[in-house]
Parts: structure tokens; C-alpha cells; sequence
């Protein structure tokens, strides 16, 4: 008799590589009980993925389980041991994707786009459940419908590429629980995918787990989401689950120094604070050089020497729903940390006097951004992607102004429209350096000059890094195209600027490939500020990192901002991130801005509708906070910027909408204390603020 | 989709207009043309031919036109008419001679590739899902072979073999006493006994290349999320393997497909000879040594459009096969 539906007893699943045996899962212990979700949460490489992997016996080759056990209960008196089923075989395939099923990160890649998704979803059911082509399909209708497909009966016969990310997710968590599983793996099912779309998704996955009664195994990196959704938390890191507990006192009250570094280095929407996030320091290593003893001991402020890096730490019980693996509660032999806790660096309140008063640097005047849609044999221009539609706003020196707003709005475009990666359709871009200029007007020649003090900052570190040539090329470039140092003056300049981003200036002779993620993003950020620019665009800067490693280049961003005085535009959809770094934000809904504001004022006092949606959607690292219930659900995707509704863009998915809203275009207007925001209502409506807490537990 | 095939379809007519001009075109290039050769003939021979019988001759092929004026007329009776004009070589019509060349090109072409895919295909398979085993060394070693040996050769060591140990000659297409027989069932059967030789010579090559590209393709697919989705929806290894990689491995084994086409209907000249196949190739390079250029313009224009079909073939094949190319 068991109340789990799985036990998982130490388990092991090594990959044995020409390099050596990479021990991904080491001695892993967790139940997942009847009806709740389990939270499986740790960086990127500590194994959370091969965890959930090994349940279902697909890790890929050359990796294997070597050890341990995963009881599985169908029924409270059955047991099936899976780790000692043959991968191939027939028991674990009728297990698989009836009785256990999984949903992935990119339902773009883990759906095939040869094959509608009912196609797919049909395969599923008549694979294990015994109905003909015409129930199977109906059951497949049901299940789209179930998942909030709209008209499913038409959708069923659609491809993968014809959905909108949101809805591929949905399609393929209809395939998942077609034949009603007991246990749902989700491995990092939302973090593709914009936040409104997520807090849908996750409300989505929640009911139903609630009404069909079934487990969930839920996989993220995003401390956010473990609070929305977990009952019982397992922290990994490095192959081993360092702790595992009930998710309100994980939260409430962390023991392992990962887990409590976890917490304090996500970003809180806390924009009136401007403190310095508490990063965990260097990153997790590589499995083949796990270090000895606990795994954790090289970035734990509480490691002992001679304790912690020589042995490894025993499963220790707290309470009878609490384990972790540290030393400092260990029950024989409790370790005294030498290191009393040593408070996170947050010197100096970094809230600087407010822009208002400072000189501009950047004026964009109704900027448009409009790329023709062709059609026929001649290429006939029949419509226009209005990507950028008449956007103004002013960047201050030394300010950050946040642009946010869901995929699609247009936010990048507007970024390299100002680059002039684009050539902008109408519109003006004043830039007050030393030579003012209309940025808008200039041809490539003079441009030159201004990209050396406009520089911009990508978003994935690991493909605008050119793999072939080194850093001190790739850092170097922007100086030596410039002619303003080459030979060995750019050598050392390129070594300062190295030292100055947090990288070994020995590290110069390396290719990108030597460097972990965050790495490369200092790599870009050097690239950036090379040539001493005034203006940095940093589109989506953290979006591809961990947390620990986010929270050390969010440091390393406004370090670099107070010793050079940048102005920073960033582009980001994370609205914790953005209201931590920016001093204004802009908010942008198909090609407009919708609401520009301080950022407290607008996080505290929302003026559009959209903005509130947005700061609805947000997701807080605390458990009690839960309220899925008063969450504003955001329908729909964003709208076609080729074909835009009449009047206000955003009134098909608006809650307050009214006639008015579905004939006139909205003006983005002032509402008072440097807030302007495009809704004929701004008045009026009474919007819910962020829920920001009035004290933040460390 | 219907659209997609007229638009294709429309797309053909100004490639194929092209070609024509352009075939005719390089026929004339040479200097001289098929008088001047038929008088150094003639002379060789001790004959002597004035300089009025030349303008005669010269008058009879409507070799006096202007080059405009003799392409308006050849191609008008060919898109009219189906007349291909007339063979100074063989003095036959060239119609008569093509056809029959034409059609046996094509099946042997055609089963040539259905030797390929049925060969290369379960191999290439096999060697990507067995990565680093045994039979893949081995397969990949034979293909290697392949690749590097030209098919004439293959073809020499065929012929020298079957002829010293099996007293048997393997040229040709029929056994001599068919080869101007009507067509009959036993006519076919006795086609179908040679054809083979042939096709493995020049499905060797071929073979050996699609292995190698489907190889890396399925290395490519295999590791997809998708396949992974697949396993845990408990479908069995062989299914899902056919379904999904197999599948997506394939598109570009399809847009491949008119590149194989023309190379086995221009490429297989030198086999031809070496075997005295009565395809196309050997009769095509004869018509443009001699200058025949009626024959030589039509055969041209015909294999071209032979390519534009097939990429036409492929492209809808593709569609078909990959609904991302079916909705723009």
C-alpha cells in the first residue's frame, strides 16, 4: 500500500561519453504522491531533465539508469518497478503515453510539422485504448476541446505551424492527457512562452490535474512557477536533490544555502528598491568535474573546509515532510559553518534621482517600422506588417527606459529600427551626442560614427557570438573597424574591457564555445562597450539564463551603468527583471506603445488595461500569494500587425471594452506625474496594481 | 494546392521557351554546318560536289534561312504538328528515331531509380540507427566503392566477367534476335533479363550517394524532440522510426529527385556505349558530332524538358509530402 504514485529510491543514470562517465542523476530519492504536483527546480545541467527522462526509460544514448529504483502504483497495491523494465520493451511502452505522459519546452519541435496534430493525437489513443478511427477522433475533438482549443473540430486538422505557441502547447497537453494518465512529466512547459500565455497554461494544467485527480511532475528553472504550482518541492542541484520539502516552508523557510541562494537571486517586482541582486557566485560546473565531496561546496558561503569538500553529505531528515543534503543539519555530526551568514552585497540603494531632469540623448519622433507582404508573380505589395506604427518616447542620459510586452508587439523591431539595422518606413530618430543627428535620415557611411556610441546587446549569447573567431577578435572588432586601437594597444584595451565584464583577461586567445552561457553573454556585453558607447540597446539580455547567472549580469549591467554612466534601452518580456533595472518602462501592444510611466508609478498604479493584464500575469516567488482566481486571463494572442482591429488594437482582448474602443485609435496621452498612457478610459478605470511586498524575505 | 501546381505549371512555359532557344542556339555555335560536313564526307569518299549542289543541298534543309526564321519553323512544327524535322544523317524523320530511344531511356531511367531508393533507403537506415557499428563501416566502406568507381569501369569488369566465365554477351538491351522484333510479351521479358545489368551499373553510384545522404539526414531527424514525443506516447522503436525521422529525412531525398532524373538520362552515355544500350545517350552524341542538328535540337529539347518535369514532379511530390510548402 502506498499513497505514492511513485518512489523513486536512488537512483542513477550515467552517460558514458568517449570523456568519461558523466554521473547526470547520483543517488536520487523523491516520491511524486497521488493527485499533487511535484516541482523538480534547479539550474540548467543539474539533471532535473534526465530525472524526469529516466521515469519514462527515454533517456537518449549514451546515457543509461545504472542503479536504483522507480516503484511505480497504478493502483495502491500494484508495483512496477520501471528502472528495471527493458527501454524497448512492451510493458514500459504501454505505460508510456497511457498511464505516464510528458509535454516538452518547444511544442514547435516536440510536435512533427508533417502531421496535423489530430493525426498525432489519434495515434496516442488508438495505441493503447481499443476504439476505431472515428471514436479515437472523437476523443481527440473532446481533449482539444478539454484544453481550450477553440473550435476543435476544425483545429483537429490543423499543423503544428498554423497555432500560435499557446495553443501548440495546448494541442500537445491534449495529446498528453487524451488517454487520462495518472502521472503528467512537464518539463519546463511554459518557459517558451510569454507570461500571459504561461499563467494560462499553468492555470490550464492545474484545473485539470484538479478534476482528473492525476499527478504532476513539474520541471522549471523559474522559481516563479514553483510557487504558482507545486504541493511538494525537490531542489536540484548537480545530479543530487540538495532538498525536498512542502512548498510553503521551501519558500518560507529555506535550509540548504542553494536553495536559499535560489531565492534570493530572482529578481522581485519591487520597483521601488533598487537593490543589487544576491547572485550565487561562479556557475554550475560541468558534470565531469562535479566536485568532490558536496557538489555545492564551491559556491557555498557556508562550506567547510575539510567537511564539506571531502565528504559527501547524508539524506538528512528535518521534520517527517523535510530532507536535505548539508551538513549544517546533520544529525551526528552537525558541521558549525565558520562563515556566519554573510548578508547578500546589496551596498548602496541603487535608485538614482529620477531622469526627469536630465538632458535627453535619445528623441523618437512617430517612428514607423513597415515591411511590405508581397503576393503573385510580380511581387505585388498587398499589405503592410506594421511591426513599428508611430512610436515616440525620449531616453534620458544615463536612464534605463524598459520596453516590454508580449511576443510580437513589435519590441525588437523597434529595437533595430533605432540601430538602424532597419531603415525606417517615416518617422525620426534624434540623438543628442556630440554630433546630433537624425539617426532616421543618415546613410550607411554616416552611420559609422553612431555605431560606436549605439551598441547593442543580443539575447541568445550562444549564436551572436561568431564560433569561429576568438574573443579578442570578436570583442575587439568594433575598435579595430574604428581605427581606434589595433596591435597591441587593442590587445590590452580588449583585456580591460575583459576584467571590467568579469572574465580572466587570459581567457583572450579563447573561442566562444569555451564558455558557459553566461559567459558569453559578458563576451557580448564586453563587444558592446568597446568603443565607449553612451547608448546601449540590450534586447532580451537575461532571457537565456539561469537565475544565479541572471542575477550576476543584471549586477554587472547597472555596475557597468554607474562607472560609464550608459543609457540603456532594454527589451525584455520579464516584467520582474524589467522593474528591477529600469527607471521608466514602456509598455508596446502591436506596434505602439500603450503606456510609458516611472517604473514604480506604473507598477503601482497601471493606467492601460494591457498593462494591467501584463502585471496580472507576472508570477510571484511566494506560495501564499497564490490567486489564479483573480488573475486576469488574457485571451486570444496578440493581434495581427498586417491587419490590426479597428480603433484600439488591444479592445478584442480588453475587459473594459467599450463602442468607443472599437472605432477610434486611442492617442497616447498625459495622465498626470510623467505617466502617459493610449486608452480612452485612462481616466476613469480603477487598474490593479503589482502586489509588491512590503518586505522581502531573504 | 491546386494553385500551387498551376502557378508551377505556368512557371514551366518561359523555362521551357528558354531552353528551346537556347539548345538551338549552341547547336549552330560550330562553325559550318551539316553541308559543309557531308561535302568533306563526300570528298573523302573521291567524290566531288559543286558549289550549286552544296546551295542545293543547302536549300533542301532550309539551311539558307536565316537562323530566326529556321528555329520559328522547326519549332512551330513540333509544338503544331509533333514533327521534330527531318535527320540529315539518318534521313528519317526524327520522330521516328527518337521515340522509341526515348521511351527505353526512360524506363530504364525510371527503374534505375526504383533500384536506388528499394537499395539505398533500408541501407541508409540501418547505417544511421547502427551509428559506429560494424554494418555500418561495412556499408559505408562498400558505398565509398561506389561512389569512387566510374560506372563505364564497372561496366568493362561486368562485361569481361560475364563473357569469360558465363560465355554470355551482356550488351544491349534485347538478344539479337528481338532487337527489331515488334513488341511482345516475350519481347518485354527478354528486355527485362538485360535490364538489370544496367541498372546496377548505373544505380551503383547513385546507391552508394543516397546512403551517405540519408545517413546524415536521419543523424540530423533522430535527434529531434519530436522523436523523443513520440517514445513517450509508447510507440514502438520501428513505427515511430518510419513515421517521423524517416519522414522528415526524406524531403530532401525528394528535392533531390530532378537532379537524378537528368543525370540519368544525359549521364549514362558512356555506360550506353560500353554496354550498346539503344537509349538515347549514344544516338545524342552522334547527332551533335555530326552536326545533325534537328535531331540533336529536338533531343535536347526533349531531355530538357524531361529535367523540367521532373523538378516539377519532385516539387509536387514535396508539397505533397510536407504540408509546410503546401500553405505559403
Amino acid at each position: 500500500m502506498s499513497d505514492n504514485l511513485i518512489e523513486v529510491k536512488n537512483l542513477q543514470t550515467h552517460f558514458f561519453t568517449n570523456e568519461g562517465v558523466i554521473k547526470a542523476i547520483d543517488g536520487v530519492d523523491f516520491n511524486i504522491p497521488r493527485g499533487k504536483t511535484l516541482c523538480v527546480v534547479g539550474e540548467s545541467g543539474c539533471g532535473k531533465s534526465v530525472t524526469a527522462r529516466s521515469i519514462l526509460q527515454i533517456v537518449d544514448p549514451p546515457g543509461r539508469i545504472v542503479g536504483g529504483d522507480i516503484l511505480f502504483h497504478p493502483t495502491p497495491d500494484r508495483e512496477i518497478n520501471l528502472a528495471q523494465l527493458n527501454p524497448r520493451g512492451a510493458e514500459i511502452r504501454d505505460i508510456r503515453g497511457k498511464d505516464i505522459t510528458m509535454i516538452f519546452q518547444e511544442p514547435m519541435t516536440a510536435l512533427s510539422p508533417l502531421y496535423t496534430i489530430g493525426n498525432q493525437i489519434i495515434e496516442a489513443v488508438r495505441w493503447h485504448l481499443p476504439l476505431t478511427k472515428q471514436e479515437a477522433r472523437e476523443r481527440a475533438i473532446e481533449a482539444l476541446g478539454v484544453v481550450g482549443i477553440p473550435r476543435p473540430h476544425e483545429l483537429i486538422d490543423a499543423y503544428t505551424f498554423e497555432l500560435s505557441g499557446g495553443m501548440r502547447q495546448r494541442a500537445m497537453i491534449a495529446m498528453a492527457l487524451v488517454c487520462e494518465p495518472k502521472l503528467l512529466i512537464a518539463d519546463e512547459p511554459t518557459t517558451a512562452l510569454d507570461v500571459t500565455t504561461q499563467a494560462n497554461i499553468l492555470d490550464l494544467i492545474a484545473n485539470l490535474q484538479r478534476d482528473m485527480g492525476m499527478s504532476v511532475m513539474f520541471i522549471t528553472h523559474d522559481l516563479g512557477v514553483v510557487a504558482e504550482v507545486a504541493h511538494e518541492v525537490a531542489v536540484m542541484y548537480l545530479g543530487t536533490i540538495v532538498e525536498y520539502g512542502p512548498v510553503e516552508t521551501i519558500f518560507s523557510d529555506p535550509k540548504h544555502p542553494y536553495t536559499r541562494a535560489l531565492l534570493r537571486s530572482i529578481p522581485h517586482l519591487n520597483p521601488r528598491r533598487k537593490t543589487r541582486l544576491a547572485a550565487i557566485r561562479g556557475m554550475v560546473p560541468h558534470p565531469l568535474n562535479r566536485p568532490g565531496g558536496c557538489s555545492f561546496h564551491t559556491r557555498c558561503n557556508y562550506a567547510v573546509a575539510g567537511v564539506c569538500d571531502s565528504f559527501v553529505p547524508p539524506w538528512t531528515p528535518i521534520d517527517r515532510t523535510r530532507f536535505v543534503r548539508c551538513f549544517l543539519y546533520d544529525s551526528e555530526h552537525p558541521i558549525k559553518s565558520q562563515v556566519i551568514e554573510t548578508p547578500p552585497d546589496t551596498s548602496g540603494d541603487l535608485t538614482r534621482e529620477t531622469a526627469q531632469n536630465r538632458q535627453p540623448l535619445l528623441d523618437v519622433h512617430d517612428l514607423k517600422m513597415h515591411f511590405p507582404i508581397t503576393s503573385g508573380f510580380f511581387n505585388r505589395v498587398v499589405g503592410h506588417v506594421k511591426a513599428v506604427d508611430g512610436v515616440s518616447f525620449t531616453i534620458h542620459e544615463g536612464e534605463t527606459l524598459g520596453l516590454v510586452g508580449e511576443s510580437g508587439c513589435g519590441k525588437t523591431t523597434l529595437g533595430h529600427a533605432i540601430m538602424r539595422l532597419y531603415t525606417p518606413t517615416a518617422g525620426e530618430v534624434h540623438y543628442y551626442g556630440d554630433k546630433p543627428a537624425d539617426l532616421a535620415k543618415l546613410n550607411n557611411r554616416e552611420l559609422k560614427l553612431y555605431h560606436r556610441e549605439i551598441r547593442m546587446i543580443f539575447q541568445d549569447p550562444h549564436s551572436s557570438l561568431n564560433p569561429r573567431l576568438p574573443v579578442l577578435e570578436i570583442v575587439g572588432e568594433a575598435l579595430k573597424v574604428n581605427g581606434l586601437a589595433q596591435g597591441r594597444e587593442l590587445e590590452t584595451r580588449v583585456r580591460d574591457l575583459l576584467a571590467k565584464v568579469g572574465l580572466r583577461p587570459e581567457y583572450i586567445r579563447r573561442y566562444p564555445h569555451a564558455f558557459s552561457g553566461g559567459e558569453r553573454q559578458r563576451i557580448g556585453i564586453a563587444r558592446a562597450l568597446a568603443p565607449n558607447p553612451r547608448l546601449v540597446v540590450a534586447d532580451e539580455p537575461v532571457s537565456a539564463l539561469d537565475v544565479s547567472v541572471q542575477a550576476q549580469i543584471l549586477n554587472l549591467l547597472k555596475d557597468l551603468q554607474t562607472e560609464f554612466g550608459l543609457t540603456y534601452l532594454f527589451i525584455s518580456h520579464d516584467l520582474n527583471v524589467v522593474s528591477h533595472i529600469s527607471d521608466r518602462v514602456a509598455v508596446m501592444y502591436v506596434g505602439k506603445i500603450v503606456e510609458l510611466a516611472p517604473t514604480q508609478t506604473l507598477f503601482e498604479r497601471p493606467r492601460h488595461p494591457y498593462t494591467e493584464a501584463l502585471l496580472s500575469a507576472v508570477l510571484k516567488p511566494d506560495p501564499s500569494l497564490r490567486r489564479s482566481s483573480q488573475r486576469i486571463h488574457l485571451e486570444g494572442d496578440v493581434a495581427d500587425p498586417a491587419n490590426p482591429p479597428p480603433g484600439c488594437a488591444f479592445h478584442p482582448r480588453c475587459r473594459y471594452a467599450k463602442d468607443l474602443c472599437r472605432i477610434e485609435t486611442p492617442a497616447l496621452r498625459p495622465i498626470g506625474d510623467g505617466q502617459l498612457a493610449a486608452c480612452h478610459f485612462a481616466d476613469e478605470l480603477a487598474l490593479a496594481g503589482a502586489h509588491i511586498p512590503e518586505h522581502i524575505t531573504p | 494546392m491546386a494553385q500551387y501546381i498551376i502557378k508551377r505549371f505556368l512557371y514551366m512555359i518561359p523555362t521551357v521557351i528558354a531552353i528551346s532557344i537556347v539548345s538551338f542556339i549552341i547547336i549552330n555555335l560550330p562553325p559550318g554546318d551539316f553541308v559543309d560536313r557531308l561535302v568533306v564526307e563526300r570528298q573523302q569518299s573521291g567524290e566531288v560536289i559543286t558549289e550549286e549542289e552544296e546551295e542545293g543541298f543547302r536549300e533542301i534543309y532550309g539551311l539558307d534561312k536565316p537562323l530566326p526564321i529556321q528555329y520559328v519553323d522547326w519549332i512551330s512544327d513540333v509544338v503544331l504538328r509533333g514533327e521534330f524535322g527531318y535527320s540529315f544523317r539518318w534521313n528519317r524523320p526524327v520522330e521516328e528515331l527518337i521515340w522509341q530511344r526515348l521511351l527505353l531511356t526512360f524506363f530504364l531511367s525510371l527503374s534505375t531509380l526504383a533500384f536506388i531508393w528499394a537499395v539505398a533507403i533500408p541501407i541508409g537506415v540501418y547505417s544511421a540507427v547502427r551509428k559506429y557499428s560494424l554494418g555500418d563501416y561495412f556499408v559505408t566502406f562498400l558505398g565509398f566503392i561506389g561512389l569512387a568507381t566510374p560506372s563505364f569501369l564497372i561496366a568493362l569488369v561486368l562485361l569481361y566477367i560475364s563473357f569469360k566465365y558465363f560465355g554470355q554477351s551482356v550488351g544491349g538491351l534485347f538478344s539479337p534476335e528481338y532487337v527489331d522484333a515488334p513488341w511482345s510479351i516475350d519481347k518485354f521479358l527478354d528486355l527485362l533479363s538485360h535490364l538489370w545489368i544496367p541498372i546496377v551499373i548505373l544505380g551503383t553510384a547513385g546507391t552508394a550517394g543516397l546512403i551517405r545522404t540519408l545517413r546524415a539526414n536521419l543523424l540530423d531527424e533522430l535527434r529531434r524532440p519530436y522523436v523523443t514525443t513520440a517514445r513517450t506516447k509508447g510507440l514502438p522503436e520501428y513505427w515511430l522510426l518510419i513515421k517521423y525521422p524517416l519522414r522528415h529525412a526524406l524531403n530532401p531525398f525528394v528535392s533531390s529527385l530532378n537532379d537524378v532524373f537528368v543525370g540519368l538520362v544525359s549521364g549514362e552515355t558512356i555506360v550506353a556505349i560500353v554496354l550498346s544500350l539503344q537509349t538515347t545517350g549514344p544516338l545524342l552524341l552522334d547527332a551533335l558530332r555530326t552536326q545533325d542538328m534537328y535531331l540533336a535540337g529536338s533531343f535536347i529539347l526533349l531531355l530538357s524538358l524531361l529535367a523540367v518535369i521532373g523538378t516539377l514532379f519532385s516539387d509536387l511530390l514535396l508539397a505533397w509530402l510536407d504540408p509546410r510548402i503546401r500553405f505559403p
